[in-house]
């Protein structure tokens, strides 16, 4: 005959806790990993509609991987796990017993255009003389570092991260790139792009001598408060 | 009476021990090394108009069988679109001259670039239920590569690159003038 006894109890309890706790694992575990979930219709709204000019003569491709860590307080199941396999009374009391390292490596593509702001441009900087021009430009300057939501996959997301800190990662990203472009001499190359897309343009409307010059800095802190040509 | 409550404790402990095995699992091994794909190309691209455009990201993760509570995350975002015409496109035979009056023909307005700025992305707000863990920077980046491919599908809604060719015409219209040319005629490629 079957007797409910206190050890019977025990195991109930026991089974009643390994199910609670299974059930919660698994939900935390498979709710990011169910289902592809969709965001809700939304309208996109335009803010503002701007009249630029911009002359992109060169564009570098970049790919990173880049990571940073923090340290977080350690999940309340590791602690239960580490009590039981090592019950020191003094335990928990040093930092690295308290957190633990959680990693975020990303990777991102990112896409840098240079070119030039036409919209600085002054009548003066255009000197015609019967069939010859000569255009005096700004100097080529970065125009769009781009790393879209699709160039950017997280790798490792170990712990919480916060969006900011993942955008911070991203931001991070994108100066490296910005810098990296620079090195590899993006400026120049959309300089010397310049040239040849204005000088083929210029001689197609038939200018028989075209000649494309810079300006140097102070030009273009002087130009900056002028009215555009635009 | 101790035996019992010991095997008890075992029973207990040994379901502690395949839970922690679990968590030990899910940790990564490896981390990616440094990549390089690097090229630098020539573009030939004047883009004439900019739109700014944002789109608030709305997601519900509802419950189901196997899951308990509900999740609720709502984000905004922002993104700046160019567009404008490729001057490499243009050939000797878009260009007629006679005299004082000329003649160009600019090639139809395309997509330049679509950024979404990283400081226009932000959380405004995230629900969760007890039972649920927060959304992760993964989930949140799938929502915003969605976002990003609607806004992408919603262009040619917006009218962007007929505004891009009638922001061209005027420009080159304006440049030419300075050039010298009294009859200025700028029209789009069909």
């Amino acid at each position: 005959m079957w007797k409910f006894t206190k050890t019977t109890a025990s195991l109930i309890i026991a089974l009643l806790v390994l199910a609670f706790v299974l059930i919660f694992y698994f939900n935390k575990k498979f709710s990011s990993q169910s289902r592809e979930l969709r965001i809700d219709s939304s309208i996109i709204l335009v803010q503002e509609i701007n009249k630029i000019a911009q002359l992109f003569t060169a564009r570098y491709y970049d790919e990173i991987a880049i990571d940073t860590f923090k340290l977080q307080d350690k999940k309340t199941m590791t602690r239960v796990w580490e009590g039981l396999v090592s019950p020191n009374p003094l335990r928990g009391r040093r930092p690295e017993e308290q957190f633990r390292r959680v990693d975020l490596v990303v990777v991102a593509r990112g896409t840098i255009l240079a070119g030039y702001d036409f919209s600085l441009l002054e009548p003066h900087h255009m000197i015609i003389e019967d069939k010859s021009i000569t255009l005096v430009l700004p100097p080529p300057q970065i125009l769009d570092v781009i790393i879209n939501p699709s160039d950017y996959d997280i790798f490792i997301e170990e712990g919480t991260w916060s969006l900011e800190e993942a955008v911070g990662l991203k931001q991070k990203a994108a100066g490296i790139m910005q810098q990296r472009a620079i090195d590899r001499g993006i400026l120049q190359h959309s300089e010397q792009s310049a040239i040849m897309v204005l000088q083929n343009f210029l001689l197609g409307l038939g200018f028989e001598q075209v000649k494309i010059e810079t300006w140097d800095e102070d030009e273009m802190e002087h130009l900056k408060l002028s009215p555009s040509l635009e | 009476m101790n035996i019992k409550y010991f095997f008890s404790i075992r029973i207990l402990g040994l379901a502690l021990l395949g839970v922690s095995l679990l968590f030990s699992c899910q940790r990564p091994s490896d981390k990616p090394g440094a990549i390089t794909v690097r090229q630098l190309q020539d573009m030939s691209e004047m883009a004439t108009v900019e739109f700014v455009v944002s789109r608030i990201i709305r997601a519900s993760d509802t419950p189901s069988w196997y899951k308990y509570g509900d999740r609720k995350i709502l984000m905004s975002a922002g993104a700046t679109i160019k567009a404008g015409i490729d001057m490499g496109g243009i050939t000797d035979n878009d260009i007629n001259t006679q005299g004082s009056s000329i003649t160009l023909t600019l090639p139809p307005a395309s997509l330049i670039s679509l950024n979404m700025h990283p400081e226009s992305i932000q959380q405004e707000y995230e629900s969760r239920g007890f039972f649920r863990s927060p959304f992760t920077n993964e989930e949140r980046y799938r929502f915003l590569r969605q976002a990003e491919e609607e806004i992408r599908e919603s262009i040619p809604e917006m009218g962007l690159l007929e505004t891009a060719e009638s922001h061209a015409v005027l420009f080159f219209e304006s440049w030419l003038r300075l050039m010298g040319y009294e009859q200025v005629e700028v029209r789009i490629r069909k």
